[in-house]
C-alpha cells in the first residue's frame, strides 16, 4: 500500500480547526470594525447633516434680518406681495378711521402719495444729486439744511414724504408744540374733573399754535369753573364756556402735525415708530377727525384707540415708552394664520390676507403685566406667533432628514426696536427639538424699503459718481 | 508548516482590502469633519462680522459727543489733554456739521468751534474713513475696577471706630490696575492681548454729516480695502507680502451697510417712568407739581432714560460692496 507523503498532506483537522477559528476571529474583528466604522460615519453624517441643516437656517435668520425676506419677496409679482399694497380696512367695526384708506410696510411712497394717504404738496424741492465728495464717491443725500432754507414760510408748508431729509432736532418744524399735561378725561364737560383736581386743557389750547390746519377754525368750546376757590360756593360751580375762533392764524405750525397724520396711516403702526425719531410725541392737533376737545386726534391720547394703549387709563400725550410699555406693535408674517383669540394656537391654517392682515398692522398688543392672563395672555400670544412664524426652511426634503425652522420676528416693547431671530431643528428619528434664539441687530424697515426696488426686483445702489440708481420704495 | 504563497497572498489581499476600507472610511470621516468646521468658521466668522456692526454703530453713537484730538496738538492744562465734549454729528444747535464745541460768547451763529479740521482729507471729516480693528487691549484707557463697594461698611468689628459707619475712605471708583499717576492711568496699556488680534474689525465712512458706511469685518485684514490702500509702513504688518494680504482678505467676510445717526433721543414724557412713583426718591423731580396724575407723594425720575449719544435711525444691508468705504 502507498503511503501518502507527508509533505504533500493537506490540513490536519487540528489545524484546520484552528485556521477557521483564526479566519472567523480575523473575519469577525474585521466586521466589526467595519461596521462600527460604518456606524462612526452614518452617525457623522448624520449629525453633519443635522448641523449644516442648524447652519443653513442660522443663515437663512441673518438673510432675513438684513433683507426682511420673510416679510416681502421683491423678486415676486405684486400679486405675491400682500404687504405692497394699500386700501380701505373695509369698514370694520370699534375700528378708528375704518373707511380711511392704508398702506402696509411695503407699499411705495409714490403710491401712498397717488392715492392721497400721504401726498405730496408745497414748494420745498427735493434735494436732486448728492454732492460729490473730495475723494470723487457720491456724498449721501440725506443732508442737514441750513439755516436760512428752514427758515422759509414754505419749509413748514411742506408735505409728503421727503427721502433726503434729515430730521434734525434744531429744526423748528421737528418740534412737537403739545400741551403734555393735556389729558382726555371727560367729567361732564366740567374742565376740573374732580379725579386730578386738574383740567384737561390747564395750559391753554395748543392747537392754536400748531395743527394740522394753516386756516382759521372755530374751535370746540371748552367748559371750566374758573374758580373753585370762591368765597361763595354757588359761584364755585358756575360754568364758563370758554371759545376760540379765527385759530390757528398766522405761523401756524403745521408740518409735524401733517406728518403724524399722514404717516399713522401708511404703514402701520410699528413703521409709524420706525420713521419717527426717538424723541417724536405721538400727538397732534388736528381740524378733523375723532378729537379731544382741546383737539388732539384721539388715535394720539385715547386709551385703547388703535395707536393708543391703556396702561394706567393714561389720558395725555406720550413718547414712543410710553406706548410701547404695555403693549407692542409688531410686524405680521404674512403667511401666518388667521385665527383668533385663543389658547392654544392651531398648527396649520390659511394665511391671514385682506383686510384681516391690515387691520393686524393698525392695533397694539398687550406685552406686559396686561398679557399675564386671559384675554391678555391670547393677544400676546396671537402677536408672537405671527410675528415669529416659523416656516419650513427646506420646501421637501427626505422623509428622514432633520425638519429645519425658521423665523425673524420683529416688535416694538418698552422703545426697543427688537428683532428675534429663531431656528429650531427637529429630527424625525429620535425627536430631538433644538431651538436656537437670539436678538440680532440689522436692517431696519426704511433701510429695506431703499433695497428693493420700486416696482420689482432688488434696487441697485452704489456711491461711484455716474452709478446708476433705481427708484426704491421710498422715492417718492 | 510552511504555508504556500497562495495562501500568503489571500491573507494580504484580505487584509489589505480591509485595512483599505476602514482608511477610506476614515478619510471620508475626516474629509466630512474638516468641511464642517469650514462651514462652522465661515458661521463664526459671520457672527463676529455681525457683531462688528453693534461696535460700529455704538461707535458712531459715542464718537458723536466724546471729545476728540485736536488737530495740529490737542491741548492741555497742568499737562493733561482737554477733549471738549461734542454736540452731535450733525450739530443739535444749528445742524451744521461737526464736531463742535462750545459756542464761544462773542462769536457769531450758534455753535462752536470745529473739534476736528473738517476741511481736511482726515478723519471725522465728511469724504474720509476710520479703521477700528478690534482687539482686547491689556488695560485701556481709563480702566477701573469693577469692585462695586470700596467702601464697605464694617458691620463686623463693634471694636472698630468705623463700626456701623457709612464712611467714604477709599477712591470710588479706582483704577483697575495700580499706576504712579495719573497720565498713566489715562493713557492704559494698548498693547494687544495676544490672540485677539486678526479677529474681527469695522471700518466707518463718512458720506453725509449724519449718514455713514459701515463696513464689518471677520478676518486678518485688519479692515484694510486693499493692497494699494496701505502706506510701506503698514505693509510691514503684512510682511511686505501682497499674496498673503490678499489671502486673508479673500478668506475673510465682509458686509457692507448705511446707517444714519440721529441726535434724537428717547423722549421723556410725564408718564414714562410711572413705575419710580415713590420709589426713587434719590433723583430729581421731572414731574411738575400742578401736574395729572400727581399727588403730594409722587416722584417722577428720568434716570433710566438717559442717553447722550444719539440713536441709529436707519439701518441698510448694502447688496452689493460700495465703491466707496
Amino acid at each position: 500500500m502507498n503511503r501518502v507523503p507527508a509533505a504533500v498532506a493537506a490540513f490536519t483537522l487540528i489545524e484546520m480547526m484552528i485556521a477557521v477559528a483564526l479566519g472567523s476571529m480575523v473575519i469577525l474583528v474585521a466586521m466589526s470594525g467595519f461596521r462600527t466604522a460604518s456606524q462612526t460615519i452614518t452617525v457623522a453624517n448624520r449629525l453633519s447633516l443635522e448641523n449644516s441643516m442648524l447652519r443653513s437656517g442660522y443663515f437663512e435668520a441673518q438673510m432675513q434680518l438684513d433683507f426682511w425676506t420673510n416679510l416681502d419677496d421683491p423678486t415676486r409679482p405684486d400679486t405675491e406681495r400682500p404687504l405692497k399694497g394699500d386700501q380701505s380696512v373695509g369698514g370694520k367695526l370699534n375700528w378708528p378711521y375704518q373707511t380711511d384708506r392704508r398702506g402696509l410696510p411695503f407699499t411705495p411712497m409714490k403710491k401712498l402719495s397717488d392715492d392721497g394717504i400721504w401726498a405730496k404738496a408745497g414748494t420745498v424741492p427735493r434735494v436732486s444729486s448728492p454732492a460729490t465728495l473730495p475723494d470723487g464717491s457720491r456724498g449721501n443725500w440725506v443732508m442737514p439744511r441750513p439755516l436760512s432754507e428752514i427758515s422759509l414760510a414754505s419749509w413748514d408748508l411742506d408735505r409728503g414724504w421727503d427721502p433726503t431729509f434729515y430730521w434734525a432736532p434744531h429744526d423748528p418744524r421737528t418740534w412737537c408744540r403739545a400741551n403734555m399735561a393735556e389729558k382726555l378725561r371727560d367729567n361732564g364737560g366740567i374742565g376740573n374733573d374732580g379725579v386730578d383736581n386738574l383740567p384737561k386743557m390747564i395750559s391753554g389750547r395748543y392747537a392754536i399754535f400748531g395743527n394740522t390746519s394753516t386756516t382759521p377754525l372755530t374751535l370746540d368750546n371748552y367748559n371750566v369753573r374758573p374758580d373753585l376757590n370762591h368765597i361763595d360756593p354757588a359761584q364755585r360751580q358756575t360754568i364758563q364756556a370758554v371759545s376760540y375762533s379765527g385759530y390757528p392764524g398766522a405761523n401756524i405750525h403745521s408740518w409735524y402735525y401733517n406728518q403724524l397724520n399722514s404717516l399713522v396711516r401708511a404703514m402701520g403702526y410699528a413703521a409709524f415708530c420706525e420713521y419717527l425719531p426717538a424723541n417724536s410725541i405721538y400727538t397732534w392737533y388736528s381740524n378733523s377727525g375723532d378729537r379731544t376737545a382741546g383737539g388732539i386726534d384721539n388715535l394720539g391720547i385715547v386709551p385703547w384707540y388703535g395707536f393708543t394703549n391703556g396702561d394706567g387709563d393714561q389720558r395725555n400725550s406720550r413718547g414712543i415708552y410710553r406706548n410701547t410699555y404695555s403693549c407692542s406693535y409688531g410686524y405680521i408674517n404674512p403667511r401666518s394664520w388667521d385665527y383668533g383669540l385663543t389658547a392654544t394656537p392651531p398648527l396649520s391654517g390659511t394665511p391671514l390676507n385682506g383686510d384681516t392682515l391690515r387691520q393686524r398692522y393698525y392695533q397694539c398688543y398687550e406685552s406686559d403685566y396686561g398679557a399675564t392672563e386671559n384675554d391678555g395672555a391670547k393677544r400676546l400670544r396671537w402677536l408672537l406667533s405671527h410675528a415669529n412664524h416659523p416656516e419650513q426652511l427646506l420646501d421637501s426634503r427626505p422623509s428622514s432628514w432633520p425638519e429645519v425652522q425658521v423665523s425673524v420676528g420683529r416688535i416694538i416693547k418698552n422703545a426697543h426696536h427688537v428683532a428675534v431671530a429663531k431656528v429650531r431643528r427637529f429630527s424625525p428619528l429620535n425627536g430631538e427639538l433644538i431651538e436656537l434664539s437670539w436678538t440680532g441687530l440689522g436692517t431696519t424697515l426704511r433701510g429695506a424699503r431703499q433695497q428693493r426696488h420700486q416696482t420689482i426686483g432688488w434696487a441697485r445702489w452704489d456711491n461711484a459718481s455716474g452709478a446708476t440708481l433705481d427708484p426704491h420704495l421710498d422715492t417718492p | 508548516m510552511l504555508s504556500s504563497p497562495a495562501r500568503r497572498g489571500t491573507i494580504l489581499i484580505i487584509v489589505a482590502g480591509v485595512s483599505a476600507l476602514l482608511a477610506s472610511l476614515a478619510l471620508a470621516f475626516l474629509a466630512r469633519m474638516r468641511s464642517d468646521t469650514e462651514e462652522s468658521q465661515h458661521l463664526l466668522q459671520y457672527a463676529q462680522a455681525k457683531i462688528m456692526l453693534a461696535a460700529a454703530c455704538n461707535y458712531v453713537q459715542e464718537s458723536s459727543r466724546l471729545g476728540w484730538d485736536r488737530y495740529p496738538a490737542t491741548p492741555t492744562v497742568d499737562g493733561l489733554q482737554i477733549h471738549d465734549e461734542a454736540y452731535g454729528w450733525v450739530d443739535v444747535r444749528d445742524g451744521t456739521t461737526g464736531p463742535k464745541g462750545k459756542r464761544v460768547s462773542g462769536t457769531p451763529g450758534f455753535s462752536g468751534p470745529e473739534l476736528a479740521d473738517l476741511s481736511a482729507n482726515k478723519w471725522p471729516s465728511v469724504g474720509t474713513h476710520v479703521r477700528c480693528p478690534m482687539y482686547r487691549m491689556k488695560r485701556p484707557p481709563y480702566a477701573i475696577k469693577l469692585n462695586a463697594g470700596h467702601n464697605y461698611m464694617v458691620t463686623d468689628n463693634p471694636a472698630s471706630p468705623d463700626y456701623c459707619w457709612p464712611l467714604l475712605k477709599n477712591r470710588d471708583p479706582r483704577p483697575a490696575q495700580d499706576v504712579d499717576n495719573y497720565p498713566d492711568f489715562a493713557a492704559g496699556d494698548k498693547t494687544p492681548v495676544v490672540d485677539t488680534t486678526g479677529k474681527a474689525w469695522f471700518r466707518v465712512y463718512r458720506d453725509g454729516p449724519g449718514t455713514f458706511i459701515v463696513t464689518c469685518g471677520s478676518g486678518g485684514s485688519d479692515g484694510f480695502k486693499n493692497w494699494d490702500e496701505l502706506s510701506a509702513t503698514e505693509q510691514l504688518q503684512f510682511n511686505s507680502d501682497r499674496p498673503f494680504f490678499e489671502n486673508l482678505r479673500n478668506a475673510e467676510v465682509r458686509l457692507h451697510y448705511r446707517i444714519e445717526w440721529s441726535a434724537a433721543v428717547t423722549e421723556v414724557t410725564y408718564h414714562n417712568l410711572q413705575h419710580e412713583i415713590a420709589r426713587a426718591t434719590e433723583h430729581y423731580e421731572t414731574w411738575p407739581p400742578n401736574a395729572s396724575h400727581t399727588w403730594s407723594s409722587s416722584r417722577r425720575t428720568q434716570t433710566w432714560m438717559k442717553n447722550p449719544v444719539g440713536t441709529i435711525r436707519t439701518i441698510q444691508r448694502l447688496i452689493i460692496e460700495p465703491s466707496f468705504w
